[in-house]
């Protein structure tokens, strides 16, 4: 039977591998969603497809889990437009109609793609639907407030082609009538970022990490480890599903949050409070001199909003990883934190994982760091006053090519057959699909591309493991372009584009100088 | 720290012999016991993962062999043995070692555990 799919209208480049992976994820075979009789990307967010019974039953498991989905509908009826669909319902079969709406009550609800219906005119459209409807003999009847049925009218208004022009109300692409089957409800409203209590500077979006969580095949029970966990954002989806979850950074400074540490800050934080307040004191003397009392008051109310902004900031400081777990209800599922460090990670050869996944630090925000001195022949590492407990290990710069390749050869060998590894890669825009790194142990499922600003874009790579490693064949990492990166292209010069500029603007000055003088 | 991650962690300091990476001596001063959600599926996935022989040797040395008595091996049928899987989950997922340390039994390089948490990370000189 034919099942209408509604999906979300962002991230159109991940909308089908998410598809894909929860079909896998609850063992529904299904080749005709292969990428190749699909046109990607989307469109439109309407597509229908043709389920089985056992696939029917599982709408409510994928909607679920699903991120991208909107929801899903059984349709009765549709048409070009809306006189055709007012034929088509007339033309029904009774028999059609009776198995859903059989001396029910009712109530249309309009969901409309790309324009937006005025109440003016949704109302007169309700009404000459409703009187295409076998209404007498159905014995329908409307309750606005708890009907037993609900009726929705879906328009679609998608572009065709590139053209920006807005399409007219009286020409969609396709209009609707159908009972809905199941939606899914909005990630951020529990998850997003915003009300989150401990975030750090790269903090994956709630969105984001679910879809991540279905892409690693993430389910109770899972074995799932992220590498760079920093505040842990990948592995809350995959706790609410019920994982069992390992996170591991190597900068204790978020993974830990000190205390010691953390003591001097809230010291420097008060001392500077202080000196804040002082000065904060003084100007309000000197308003008051002035006899302003409306900016006076202006000013208070500006030093009060800094004041509490302050002591908010102070609270996030003593936050850590697992607050993020109590705030969600699911500090009853197991997670370990660990300090460590992937290229010379500690994990015992004989553990399998399920599911890796991660979000690399490319050196933007988060340094991609390693354990290691800089100079080879280093003295002794910094140690704050001799105490073992707080020992900060030196760190040195790794390339991202080179932590990808560490990371791909810790996959190869950490990871069952049929599990899945999904990492970040950036990249600029214009990145080939041919150019992401390959391994003989994996097979690339999908590559989901997202544009960020300045010419930057990131690739999450799906990849799942087919044979078992071999350590005498570990020469199959290929890497075809060791230069993954957001940073600027370097020109031939050896300079980047900004500093090619500044090059020039001086040469001008110092041209328009000498003719001066001249 | 969990009896399950201690079960899958090794040394990895670069004077420590081969053999003696696995496992890491357990030192703790502050135990929980918590309330982890019974997953039976994982427990049973699990079990012939752990190695049998370090679990018992990680409950000894923090002084809990008596209270939680295993036997050296894993039980025949022990996916329909409620108890021992009851047991196991108990063991492996909801003691939790809030301080204490690893310590490498090769080279005696102690790695601290605080708020749950070990720091594994070396020092330049200590890596492979």
């Amino acid at each position: 039977m034919k099942y209408l799919f509604v999906f979300r209208w962002q991230l159109l480049d991940f909308v089908l591998p998410e598809l894909r992976s929860l079909f896998k994820l609850y063992n529904l075979p299904r080749p005709e969603l292969a990428s190749e009789t699909l046109a990607e990307p989307l469109a439109t967010p309407f597509h229908y497809f043709d389920l089985n019974d056992e696939e029917a039953k599982a709408i409510d498991k994928i909607c679920s889990r699903s991120v991208l989905i909107h929801s899903v509908y059984r349709v009765l009826e549709q048409g070009e437009s809306l006189s055709e669909l007012h034929e088509n319902l007339k033309k029904l079969p009774y028999e059609v109609y009776q198995k859903d709406l059989y001396q029910k009550t009712f109530k249309f609800v309009l969901y409309s793609f790309n324009y937006r219906w005025k109440s003016k005119s949704k109302y007169p459209m309700f009404d000459e639907i409703g009187k295409c409807l076998p209404h007498e003999r159905l014995g329908l009847e409307v309750d606005l407030n708890k009907p037993d049925v609900e009726l929705f009218v879906l328009f679609d208004y998608s572009k065709l082609g590139k053209s920006s022009k807005l399409v007219p109300r009286d020409k969609p692409r396709n209009v609707y009538l159908a009972l809905q089957i199941g939606c899914t409800g909005f990630i951020d409203t529990k998850y997003g970022l915003k009300r989150r209590k401990f975030i750090g500077r790269t903090s994956m979006r709630a969105d984001l990490s679910f879809l991540i969580a279905n892409y690693a095949l993430v389910k109770p029970g899972s074995l799932v480890y992220d590498p760079f966990c920093g505040t842990g954002s990948l592995l809350i989806p995959c706790s609410v599903h019920g994982a069992v979850s390992f996170a591991s950074d190597i900068d204790w400074r978020t993974i830990k949050g000190d205390q010691e540490l953390l003591d001097e800050k809230k010291k420097k934080e008060t001392n500077q409070n202080k000196n804040k307040n002082k000065n904060q004191n003084e100007n309000e003397n000197q308003n008051q001199n002035q006899n302003q009392n409306q900016n006076q008051n202006q000013k208070k109310k500006g030093n009060k909003k800094k004041n509490q902004k302050k002591s908010n900031s102070k609270e996030i400081d003593q936050k850590r990883m697992r607050l993020n777990w109590e705030q969600y209800n699911i500090a009853d599922k197991p997670l370990e934190i660990i300090l460590m460090d992937l290229t010379n990670n500690n994990w015992n050869s004989r553990i399998k994982f399920d599911a890796i996944i991660c979000d690399p630090p490319y050196g933007i925000r988060e340094g991609s760091k390693q354990l290691g001195s800089k100079k080879t022949n280093e003295g002794q590492s910094k140690e704050i006053k001799g105490s073992l407990k707080y020992r900060i290990p030196s760190k040195k710069q790794v390339g991202v090519g080179e932590l990808i390749q560490y990371l791909i050869l810790f996959a190869a060998k950490f990871l069952n057959i049929g599990s899945r590894l999904c990492y970040w890669l950036p990249s600029r825009v214009g990145f080939k699909k041919e150019n992401i790194p390959t391994h003989v142990c994996f097979k690339i499922i999908d590559v989901c591309q997202e544009k960020l600003s300045g010419g930057n874009m990131r690739n999450l790579i799906i990849m799942e493991k087919i044979i078992e490693f071999d350590p005498l064949n570990s020469s199959h990492l290929i890497i075809k372009d060791s230069n993954y990166s957001f940073k600027k292209k370097i020109n031939e010069k050896g300079m980047s584009r900004k500093k090619l500029a500044y090059e020039n603007r001086k040469k001008k000055m110092i041209q328009k100088i000498e003719k001066e003088k001249k | 720290m969990k009896l399950l991650t201690h079960n899958m962690l090794e040394s990895q300091v670069k004077t420590c012999p081969e053999e003696k990476r696995f496992p890491l001596k357990i030192v703790a001063t502050e135990i929980e016991e918590t309330e982890i959600e019974f997953q039976r599926s994982f427990i049973i996935n699990i079990i012939p993962k752990i190695d049998w022989g370090v679990l018992r040797g990680a409950l000894e040395e923090m002084g809990l062999s008596e209270k939680y008595e295993i036997g050296s091996k894993v039980p025949e049928n022990y996916e329909e043995d409620e108890t021992f899987l009851q047991l196991a989950h108990h063991i492996l997922l909801e003691i939790e070692i809030i301080t204490g340390k690893f310590v490498c039994r090769g080279t005696g390089r102690e790695f601290p555990i605080e708020n749950k948490i070990a720091n594994m990370l070396l020092t330049s000189e200590e890596l492979n």
